[in-house]
């Protein structure tokens, strides 16, 4: 099972988006109550890297990245199916909804179709 | 009132796992006093950085050197931990709280195992394998990406401050690299290789600072002036379109403490644990504009007889990187420069220096810490 990419908590109160796991609080009305939204869509990779040299317990090679979410949220993914090759800084990748987490929602991000975006 | 560096010292940076911080550190502190002509009863109090010192690091070190009762403040601010203790050491000397203070930076890395450097919070950047050199080699693929550069480029960072190591006694790393040598060395995190990422080593370094010029039983005023100085904890990075800003927001407040701008710094220290970040605080200090960083590197700027001479030790990456002693070691070399007391490495008519430390183990904010200070002869 790949590990989780990001989970997003929506602020009760204002409706800021936030990582879950981040923060407790929402940064922008310090409300402590949020609730996880589906964050499922495309996504615009801000950065990435192909890490090889990492802590026990993880297989390498394996890409992390930074992408852009909608939501107003930059969050940090595992890119699943992907070649670092074939990643460009600006194209488009997707949330998928794994449904396989303990607390309900799991992500995976992978490069989304070619006809997509920049792909390539 | 004017704050001086009176002394430094430092042990050797490289792997020496039998030696415990207090060991490290007592050595350090006891060679800057010295270096000052301090006797030990002249210290007014005693501020130790360190990561992964443990509980009373500072303590220990002050039972070392024989001093007790005075205050000592122990600091963790990431590798910017002694960088943090010099800016509060400053700040009681500076408000007449004690005349003289030693500031010391220690870690001893190796004794805890090999490996990675890992904080021991397990956020989400952990749980999904981001590590260190990972963090900086998306900041490097972001760069090279804006600004047209290759790996090449990067390398010649690494190329730079190896051999200015080279002509360092106490650097870890004290051999030129080429860099093809760079770029042949194993793949850590695209596109760093394993020469393009500071070593882990253990180490201390010292300076001592006082409100006096000089210490009363010193042969002559060797105190070098602290001018300026700046702190800041670094932004949110996990909103879309944010930058890092803590280096340009914390030069800028040095360099309006000092009244001195970047055109007028002749040697700088800055923090590069890998050799992206070095390009990128040049441009934050302002040694280059935006996306320039690489040509100034390529035409020889940064270079020891360049317009400011860049990590001249050797830096992180040469030097090696016991986190908090860093900060304290890039004072060292400041002081020594200053001075001109650099031997083989020195920065011809070397008058204004600057030192840079940052560090943080929050992947979402730009730094724990962030300090600049600039010295001047």
């Amino acid at each position: 099972m790949p590990p989780h990419s990001g989970s997003l908590i929506r602020c009760t109160e204002c409706g800021e988006h936030r990582l879950a796991g981040s923060t407790t609080r929402c940064r922008n009305c310090g409300t402590d109550t949020g609730e996880p939204v589906d964050a499922s869509g495309p996504v615009t990779l801000h950065s990435f890297t192909e890490i090889h040299r990492t802590f026990p317990g993880f297989e390498t090679p394996y890409v992390v990245g930074w992408v852009d979410h909608p939501a107003g949220v930059r969050m940090l993914v595992r890119i699943n199916d992907a070649a670092a090759a074939t990643l460009t800084l600006g194209a488009q990748l997707e949330m998928v909804d794994d449904g396989m987490s303990d607390d309900g929602i799991a992500y995976s991000c992978r490069p989304a179709a070619m006809a997509n975006g920049a792909v390539g | 009132m004017s704050v001086y560096a009176l002394g430094v010292g430092m042990t050797r940076f490289t792997q020496q796992p039998d030696r415990s911080p207090q060991m490290l550190g007592a050595a350090a502190g006891a060679a800057a006093m010295a270096d000052a002509g301090l006797r030990r009863e002249q210290v007014g109090a005693l501020f130790c950085g360190s990561v992964f010192g443990g509980i009373g690091i500072g303590q220990l070190i002050a039972r070392e050197l024989g001093m007790s009762r005075l205050p000592v403040v122990n600091l963790e601010n990431a590798c910017a931990s002694s960088g943090v203790a010099l800016r509060n050491a400053i700040a009681w000397v500076a408000s007449g709280g004690v005349e003289t203070a030693l500031v010391i930076g220690v870690e001893q890395l190796t004794a805890r195992g090999p490996g990675l450097v890992k904080s021991d919070s397990q956020g989400p950047s952990e749980q999904l394998g981001l590590t260190l050199p990972g963090l900086y080699a998306m900041h490097a693929q972001r760069y090279l990406a804006e600004s047209g550069g290759a790996v090449e480029d990067l390398a010649l960072v690494a190329v730079k401050n190896r051999g200015n190591g080279a002509m360092n006694p106490d650097a870890h790393f004290q051999a030129a690299v080429t860099v093809e040598q760079v770029l042949e060395s194993p793949m850590i995190a695209t596109p760093l290789t394993r020469l393009q990422c500071c070593p882990s080593v253990d180490g201390a370094a010292a300076v001592a600072i006082s409100s006096a010029r000089s210490a009363g039983d010193s042969p002559a005023a060797r105190g070098i002036a602290i001018t300026g100085w700046g702190m800041v904890s670094g932004n949110a990075l996990d909103v879309p379109g944010s930058e890092p800003e803590a280096t340009r927001l914390a030069g800028d407040l040095a360099y309006e403490v000092a009244g001195v701008g970047p055109d007028d710094i002749d040697v700088a220290e800055l923090h590069e644990p890998f050799t992206i970040a070095e390009l990128e605080h040049c441009e934050s200090l302002g040694f280059a504009a935006r996306g320039e960083a690489l040509n100034r590197l390529r035409e020889g700027s940064f270079a020891l007889d360049g317009n400011v001479a860049v990590n001249p030790s050797g830096g992180l990456l040469s030097r090696g990187h016991p986190l908090g002693a860093s900060g304290a070691a890039q004072i060292v070399e400041i002081v020594r420069q200053l001075r001109g007391d650099a031997a083989d490495r020195q920065v011809p008519g070397a008058r204004i220096g600057l030192a840079h430390i940052m560090g943080g183990n929050i992947t979402e904010i730009d730094s724990s810490a962030c300090t600049v200070h600039v010295l001047c002869a």
